[in-house]
């Protein structure tokens, strides 16, 4: 600790901090335009000076480090003077078009033009006149740029991404991206807040508004599981822009693309707004109550007849936690079926089932400041950046203050990119990786060092004898001496961290991943905390935890979508089992053959289009709710605008059934579920470690004539099916593609941009194909999100939870082949 | 006094390893690998040796910061970034005498237990290129360079690195992000390149000429070294003589040789024999000096006392046909192309101060025009990031002070007193 | 109470002055009553009308700029952020050369208080109280302006008088806020020509 002065005030600090950053902890305000404080001090904009007493020059606080006894005076005549000079030769060129400049009313610049600035200047100049330069979501209008060079910071500290730079030197600096070309980064918009004028904004909000006809208000984000605080900037009730607030939130003020620009989802004019009822094999638009009659009536008759256990519901990974538990109750209380499942089956589960078989433990919530400290961190075969992230900025972080994190994944993620290593490893063969290391672990005797109670010790080490470093880099194909190093640099690490994600929509990785990690780490003599799987979507695991999973021997997602003939009448909340589950054409088989297909859901899914009835519910935004996100914390959403058409909140939907149907389910409100959703708590588990001997099934299974791996997964601008109907994120990404190496492009004749045709043994599809060298030879990648690509008709489900990789040929179209799905 | 440090460069061919060693070169080389590494050091330390790069820090004490920095690996770069007008000091050693660069900075390297060195070249010397590799081939040939050099087990290795015209990046935090491959841009200090410059390891810039002292004081020793010239800062120095004198060029003198003798003495008096009007004493960044000021010594020392600096000695002396506000103008006209646009005041304070007296110096300067330059110098000196800014403020801040009457004439009478 | 007011009380001299001058102008009216300078008291309202004096605060107006015919307003919602009752309403968009258009600009004029702090906010001189006074309806319907309302306004009540109205009545004029030539416009090209320094330097520091 240290003690210092400022404006008189006597202030005690950590020591190495700088005079900034004790100001504004201690609410004194030294102005500045090029300071952020997630990046390293840069010293451009020289308007943070003050006066230390014994230093000749003036001195700049956000790059100065605080000492011992400083006597600093922040507003004195000379700093006003200086800072108003540099304002002054600021505003020479800077287009004084504040009347239309989006940023007016919350810009820095304007504001401390009004504090500091002069009236008149004494300098006339050409203002500058350079063109603005739009891309489809950020808008960069370069005259305005007083070149603090935050956003190029951002990107590349930050960000990690370096999409922009500052190009030329001196007053003819610009802020552009390499070539002056146009701007295609991952369109974060990561920049848009940090630039502290109007030069950078987003598309969709330009020219909207004015500042102050905005109201604001909080919520959290409906993608992703990492349940960023998102601030809705509404006019009339309806939301213009999205912000990260500095400091709000579990994310502090960071934001990803499909936060920020995702939230015209709700928009869209895909939105349901009646019921509708299939009449004559139409549908047709009927009103609540018709619809509410008709499911009422129909699946009391098929509970007569065929009993509950043939009726089922799948519940959805982002509807409300309230939503899930009146979900829940109405099958539990009204039907009297315990088949309830949700896509969390697919994936999370898996890693829930393989933590308890290990760990003995029944929840593990990750915490997103986990990599920060660490010495090694090791990342799975996850684009972690992609699927969460703003977990995934957290390893950029950590990596900034000395973390090694070393990435293993066949394509080349910006994690993978950045990382300080990256093995490239063959698809699908993380567990043999994760094997060898504890192979080498045990032959080292790390495992003598600790006290290992454990049971299956013998047997794991048995089961491990063939995986010796020689044979793991044979079948990862990565360097023997390469993986011999990295293997040892994360045993004989002070600590350590594994990472991987296990979503519904990745098939590389399985409950064998995560049984041989936790293998590992127990080994090492590491706790839960060092396994980081964060759930999938914002609420994947508040509805696992608000029971929408079968708890008393019911059917589950396997048992309901994937087995003929196993129910009659099947209710679908917010999911599309058609677009995000593999292997669709079973799927859509027996959706065929059920005499009641509910689906209740947003829009009108491609589920919605095999049903009898669809309900529209209101979206994230229209309905107060809760969501659990990965970390285990409950956030509450407010109710920001008004339901579209006539839908209604997925909860009160329940209940008004319940009440169709005659059931008393006591007075359901709002205030009652929420009481509830408050109450649940994670399960414990025995917390009794247990070792899992070997049990992969040896290198994926291509043959000749299916030569090709296909992975699928999510990307940085998609998530899941619902980003889809936003038309901002379209702006970017709207069409289905399959990434594909040069080298089997040049192998299978195929170009950039060109639909090629992918056959698995289910069946095949045409996508359009981009070489990138992402990939490496013999691997596709296949982003899921898209409903007309169908590729899920091409994969397998995988019922005992291990990774299924889907064997492909492919191939140019022959023909005019045309889109299957048409 | 005998030349060192251009030692036979007028000679054919000087250049070469052979004949930079019939001069003797090479053999402070051994002697100094006979030597400990904090030998050195304190033998440095004793000679008083001041960089030569324009802030006349003392080389021993930067020395001793570097080697007491336990990070390792350690790297040596020598700045031969030369862009401010008027200096062309280190040119005739690296085209000339590389080896007896070559040569220092080994020793230097294996002072500071260094295994790395880098020369940054000026990109404008592409001549200086050609030799400094061929030069760097024959001592690799040679066994001065590499793995084990001569047999003494020690590591050095040298290459150049070409610059691409900045001036900014002479400035050391902008050289060594523009040797990493970045924008040549200052970084902040603390922390000091001596402990986290060059890939976050301790990183020690030092002059072309800096360094080509080294082999001296390794020969004669650092108490005999400290008895050439002024004693607060010893050493033989050249001194880049420039503009209206009869013979200019490059002169090594020992520290503290007056201006007068440099001027009249040297470079054989004034053009035409005219008046003499101003004296820039050390690089167009340096404070202007008026006539009855030439008997100052040159050296670190004594220029301040005049309210000057010695920079790089790279004297530029003005006849009463010169211009000086247009000397002030195209010095600003310098710095504006060379601001490399990082703070504030220097990439928007250097465009005005040039816009201003490009008026005055075209005939349409206005009344108040003086104060305002000296309102936006004052502004800019003392708050630009790196002392480009300061070196700009300061010329016309100076030229300003001394010629006040011509400005004044200029804006007034729209006609040049010269 | 001095001395002469108890005089004049007593002789009730301002009664007297007060009945010459009624007497003067009767007599004027009945001698010459077609004079110019007949004094009329009372104003047949609606059929004469009493001219507003300048400045007058009225029904509202956007201007129209003579040298487009479109509304010089540029949608910046300095009118509405200034407005005590909130009664102006903007809404703008991006065009199709990417400039900003007010697609909406409405006024609730029953909510207004005439307090002309939009005529003052406004950095364009783009919106004005015209001196347009009788508007009395039946319904609320046309009392809520929308922006052609408004301009159509303009022509009716304002038009060339407008411009003077700018010019002379409000002080700071919009001619006072008028940049040089040299400044930058929000878009497009200018010729590249060397404007040297226009306008004279103010010099000095004003602090």
């Amino acid at each position: 600790m240290i003690e210092l002065t400022i404006d008189g005030k006597l202030i005690q600090a950590e020591k190495g901090s700088t005079i900034l950053q004790i100001a504004k902890a201690n609410n004194i305000k030294i102005p500045h335009l090029c300071w952020d404080r997630r990046l390293k001090p840069y010293g451009g904009c020289r308007l943070c000076l003050v006066e230390v007493e014994g230093q000749r020059k003036l001195l700049a606080a956000c790059s100065t480090p605080a000492e011992n006894g400083m006597v600093i005076k922040t507003d004195t005549p000379v700093l006003r003077k200086a800072r108003k000079t540099v304002l002054e030769l600021l505003l020479v060129h800077h287009p004084l078009d504040c009347p239309i400049c989006d940023k007016a009313g919350e810009c820095d610049l304007q504001d401390l033009a009004y504090q500091y600035g002069p009236s008149e200047g004494r300098f006339y100049a050409e203002r500058k006149h350079d063109p603005e330069a739009t891309s489809p979501l950020i808008e960069r209008n370069p005259n305005r740029c007083i070149l603090c060079g935050r956003c190029v910071r951002v990107c590349w500290e930050h960000q990690g991404v370096g999409a922009i730079n500052l190009i030329g030197r001196g007053f003819n600096t610009k802020i552009s991206p390499a070539f002056e070309e146009t701007l295609d980064c991952e369109f974060c918009g990561q920049c848009v807040d940090a630039c502290p004028v109007g030069a950078l904004g987003t598309k969709p909000y330009k020219y909207r508004a004015r500042a102050w006809f905005l109201e604001s208000t909080d919520t959290i984000c409906p993608y992703c599981s990492v349940g960023c605080t998102l601030t809705l900037d509404l006019r009339e009730g309806k939301i213009l822009r999205v912000r990260g607030m500095d400091g709000v939130g579990v994310n502090e003020g960071d934001l990803c693309g499909k936060g920020r620009f995702g939230f015209d989802f709700i928009y869209s004019e895909g939105r349901l707004t009646k019921p509708l009822l299939r009449k004559n094999g139409e549908f047709q638009e009927v009103d609540w109550e018709e619809a509410l009659y008709y499911i009422a009536e129909r699946l009391r008759d098929i509970k007569e007849t065929h009993g509950p256990e043939k009726i089922g519901a799948i519940g959805s990974a982002r509807t409300t936690l309230e939503d899930d538990i009146m979900l829940a109750r109405f099958f539990r209380e009204v039907l009297g079926s315990d088949n309830i499942d949700s896509s969390a089956r697919l994936g999370y589960a898996w890693a829930l089932k393989g933590m308890e078989d290990t760990l003995g433990i029944k929840s593990n919530p990750v915490s997103l400041n986990s990599p920060i400290g660490k010495e090694v961190v090791l990342v799975l075969e996850s684009d972690i950046t992609s699927t969460h992230p703003i977990f995934g900025l957290k390893f950029l972080e950590a990596m900034h203050e000395g973390t090694e994190v070393i990435v293993v994944d066949p394509r080349k993620t910006k994690l993978a990119r950045r990382g300080n290593r990256w093995l490239r490893n063959r698809p699908g063969t993380i567990t043999p990786f994760l094997y060898g290391i504890t192979h080498l672990a045990m032959k080292e005797g790390v495992h003598l060092k600790k006290d290992i109670t454990a049971e299956g010790l013998d047997e794991l080490e048995d089961g491990l004898r063939e995986y010796t470093p020689g044979k793991v880099s044979e079948l990862t194909g990565i360097d023997e001496d390469l993986f011999r190093e990295v293997a040892l640099r994360f045993i004989n690490a002070e600590s350590r961290l594994l990472t991987l994600t296990l979503g519904a929509a990745e098939n590389q990785k399985g409950l064998e991943t995560i049984h041989a990690a936790a293998n590992l780490l127990m080994l090492l003599g590491e706790g839960p905390e060092a396994l980081q799987i964060p759930s999938d979507y914002s609420n994947t695991y508040g509805a696992w935890l608000a029971g929408l999973r079968p708890l008393s021997g019911g059917k589950d997602l396997y048992g309901m979508l994937y087995t003929p003939g196993s129910l009659k009448a099947l209710y679908v909340m917010g999911e599309d089992p058609l677009v995000t589950m593999p292997d669709a054409g079973t799927i859509e088989e027996n959706l065929k053959d059920l005499e009641l297909l509910i689906v209740q859901d947003i829009r009108l899914s491609e589920t919605g289009k095999l049903a009898h009835v669809v309900l529209p519910a209101s979206s994230w935004a229209e309905k107060e709710g809760s969501f659990i996100n990965s970390q285990g914390i409950r956030q509450m959403l407010p109710k920001v605008v008004s339901t579209t058409g006539d839908s209604i909140a997925d909860w009160k939907i329940f209940r008004n059934i319940a009440r169709v149907m005659g059931h008393d389910l006591g007075t359901v409100e709002f205030s009652q579920l929420k009481e509830e959703a408050g109450k649940i708590v994670p399960e414990e588990g025995t917390r009794k470690w247990r070792f899992i001997p070997p049990e992969w099934e040896g290198l994926a299974r291509t043959t000749e004539e299916y030569p090709i791996l296909m992975v699928t997964g999510n990307i940085m601008q998609h998530s899941g099916s619902l980003s889809v109907m936003s038309k901002s994120l379209s702006h970017v990404l709207s069409d289905a593609f399959v990434q594909i190496s040069p080298e089997d492009a040049g192998r299978f004749r195929i170009g950039d941009g060109e639909f090629i045709e992918i056959t698995s043994p289910k069946g095949t599809v045409y996508i359009k194909a981009r070489v990138s060298d992402e990939i490496p030879e013999g691997m596709l990648f296949v982003p899921l999100h898209f409903a007309h690509a169908r590729v899920n008709l091409l994969t397998e489900v995988s019922r005992d939870g291990k990774a299924l990789l889907t064997p492909v040929r492919i191939g140019p179209r022959k023909g005019n082949g045309g889109s299957p799905a048409g | 006094m005998d030349k060192f440090l251009l030692r036979g460069i007028e000679e054919e061919g000087s250049a070469a390893i052979a004949s930079y060693r019939e001069k003797g070169g090479y053999a402070a080389l051994e002697k100094a690998l006979s030597m400990k590494p904090e030998e050195i050091i304190e033998e440095v330390k004793r000679s008083g040796l001041r960089g030569r790069g324009g802030a006349g820090f003392p080389t021993g004490m930067k020395w001793d910061f570097a080697s007491r920095d336990p990070k390792f690996p350690k790297y040596l770069i020598c700045n031969a970034d030369e862009g401010e007008p008027g200096t062309f000091k280190d040119r005739p050693i690296l085209e000339k005498n590389p080896h007896l660069l070559i040569e220092g900075m080994i020793i230097s390297g294996h002072a500071l237990k260094a295994e790395y060195g880098y020369i940054y070249l000026r990109g404008e010397y592409p001549g200086a290129k050609v030799v400094l590799e061929q030069a760097i081939e024959e001592a690799y040939k040679e066994g001065l360079l590499g793995d084990d050099i001569l047999g003494k087990g020690i590591k050095f290795h040298l290459s150049v690195h070409q610059g691409a015209g900045a001036y900014i990046c002479g400035e050391e935090t902008a050289l060594i992000d523009s040797i990493e491959g970045r924008r040549g841009q200052p970084r902040i200090k603390p922390p000091f390149p001596v402990n986290v410059g060059a890939w976050g390891m301790p990183t020690i810039v030092n002059n072309v000429e800096t360094l080509s002292n080294l082999p001296l004081i390794v020969s004669i020793g650092g108490e005999k070294y400290a008895g050439i010239g002024n004693p607060e800062c010893p050493g033989p120095k050249i001194y880049s003589v420039s503009c209206c004198v009869k013979k200019p060029g490059v002169y090594e003198l020992p520290m503290g040789t007056t201006l007068r003798e440099i001027i009249y003495t040297h470079a054989g008096g004034i053009r035409d024999d005219r008046p003499l009007k101003a004296v820039i004493p050390g690089g167009i960044s340096t404070p202007v000096l008026t006539p009855d000021q030439i008997d100052c010594k040159m050296d670190f020392v004594n220029l301040p006392k005049v309210g000057s600096m010695l920079g790089s000695g790279a004297v530029m002396v003005f006849d009463d046909t010169v211009c000086l506000v247009r000397v002030c103008w195209r010095a600003l006209r310098f710095f504006e192309h060379e601001s490399c646009g990082k703070c504030v005041p220097c990439r928007e304070g250097t465009g005005w101060l040039r816009n201003i007296l490009e008026r005055i110096e075209n005939g349409f300067g206005r009344k108040g025009d003086i104060e305002l330059l000296q309102d936006v110098a004052h502004s800019m000196a003392g708050k630009t990031f790196c002392p480009l800014g300061d070196g700009a403020a300061n010329v016309v801040l100076s030229f300003i002070r001394q010629f006040h009457d011509e400005f004044e004439h200029h804006i007034e009478k729209k006609e040049c007193m010269a | 109470m001095s001395m002469n007011e108890i005089v004049k009380k007593l002789l009730f001299i301002e009664i007297i002055k007060g009945l010459a001058l009624t007497l003067r102008v009767f007599m004027k009216g009945l001698l010459d009553p077609f004079s110019e300078k007949k004094t009329i008291v009372t104003r047949r309202y609606p059929k004469e009308k009493r001219p507003a004096a300048m400045g007058f605060r009225g029904l509202h107006a956007l201007v129209r700029n003579p040298a487009t015919g479109e509304a010089k307003c540029v949608g910046c919602g300095l009118c509405a952020a200034i407005c005590p009752s909130r009664c102006i309403y903007i809404y703008t968009s991006e065009g199709t050369e990417h400039q900003k258009v007010v697609d909406r600009y409405e006024i609730e004029v029953l909510r207004c208080v005439y307090c002309a702090f939009c005529v003052e906010a406004c950095p364009y001189g783009a919106v004005v109280l015209t001196p347009h006074y009788e508007y009395a309806d039946y319904s609320r319907e046309p009392f809520y302006m929308t922006k052609e309302k408004l301009l159509q306004n303009w022509d009716r009540f304002m038009g060339e008088k407008g411009y003077d109205y700018f010019d002379s009545f409000w002080n700071p004029g919009t001619g006072h806020f008028k940049g040089y030539e040299g400044q930058a416009v929000f878009r497009g090209k200018r010729k590249t020509e060397q404007v040297d320094e226009k306008k004279t330097d103010t010099g000095g520091e004003s602090a």
